[in-house]
């Protein structure tokens, strides 16, 4: 049977891979037939996540992403054990909750840090001669709260409407590289983070944000599909873009 | 190692939760009458309590406080 989502030969890159949406976008690449190189800071956790992966020859690599100077010289050296990269998906990232009063600079440094600094880092990592096969696809998850306003978001949404405009700078300067970059938008999705989220709300909050979507919440598998159909052959004519998956919640 | 903060120094932080001047709050205070404890002021609470005592506070837990010692006693555990 043809499956136009087949990654097999490929290999890719996955940051979050230890929980939530990181981790299940490594279960359904490695069911696409991708080897995968998981990366979060929790070497146990990773290998938790390999052993639910299909397939043989996966690689767990321990690395701390907010560590943005070591990025390059380690990307480097991990490309030359697992062989050149196919794919990157930075997942990895952290959320808070934090109404403008109380939002100090630390707070919003730290933030960046993470979820943006290190997706340039690690696509200045992927163009480094020798670690991306030819061509390739790098996917940054990004968030609804990156392209519409939320009360006490101003952080995050930085964070990830950054993502996003970096995408479309990048898919430009890349394109003649055959280097695709594109970005997921997920709305609220059934992970740890939506759970820490909910305690941080009251049940009405919740409920409130729950009722914005038409669809439900969503699953990490909703996001995995996006990010599969981003890296694989069905994504070739696709950069520069922001796939939303958010159950309807930007279309209001 | 990060030193933890003392009951005065978290005080402070309520007092400015609360846009009081630093020293007002000694903690016997009841919230109803400091002012409205709205939805943007427990985000915040749990904001300060995160950032400066590492304690994932519920908002419900929040909601339920009726003093500052109450809000207090929310950290109280990682307080010096």
């Amino acid at each position: 049977m043809f499956n136009p989502m087949d990654l097999s030969g490929r290999c890719v890159l996955v940051t979050g891979a230890s929980r939530g949406i990181g981790r299940e976008i490594c279960i359904l690449l490695s069911r696409l037939g991708a080897r995968l190189v998981l990366v979060s800071r929790s070497a146990e956790q990773l290998s938790a996540t390999a052993a639910l992966l299909e397939g043989t020859e996966h690689h767990v690599a321990p690395f701390d992403l907010t560590a943005i100077d070591e990025i390059l010289p380690w990307l480097k050296k991990l490309s030359a054990a697992t062989g050149p990269l196919h794919g990157l998906v930075h997942s990895a990232g952290t959320q808070s909750t934090v109404p403008l009063r109380f939002l100090g600079n630390a707070k919003l440094e730290e933030m960046l840090r993470l979820n943006l600094n290190s997706a340039v880092a690690l696509s200045r990592g992927f163009l480094q001669k020798g670690v991306c096969g030819s061509g390739g696809s790098i996917v940054f998850v990004a968030s609804v709260r990156g392209i519409v306003g939320t009360r006490a978001c101003a952080a995050y949404a930085a964070t990830k409407g950054a993502l996003i405009a970096v995408a479309k700078s990048l898919a430009i300067e890349l394109a003649p590289d055959l280097i695709r970059v594109n970005c997921i938008a997920p709305g609220l999705v059934r992970t740890d983070m939506a759970d820490a989220l909910q305690q941080q709300l009251t049940p009405e909050q919740f409920a409130a944000i729950v009722a914005l979507h038409p669809l439900g919440l969503g699953l990490p598998a909703d996001i995995a599909n996006a990010a599969a159909f981003l890296l694989a052959d069905t994504g070739r004519w696709i950069t520069g873009s922001t796939l939303i998956a958010d159950g309807g919640y930007t279309a209001q | 190692m990060e030193v933890a903060l003392s009951r005065q120094e978290f005080l402070r932080l309520i007092d400015g939760l609360f846009e009081l001047e630093p020293g007002t709050l000694n903690g016997s205070e009841e919230i109803e009458k400091l002012g409205p404890l709205d939805s943007l002021a427990v985000l915040g609470f749990i904001a300060l309590a995160d950032e400066h005592c590492g304690v994932n506070v519920p908002a419900a837990a929040v909601a339920n406080c009726l003093s500052v010692d109450d809000l207090v006693a929310l950290v109280g555990a990682r307080l010096s």
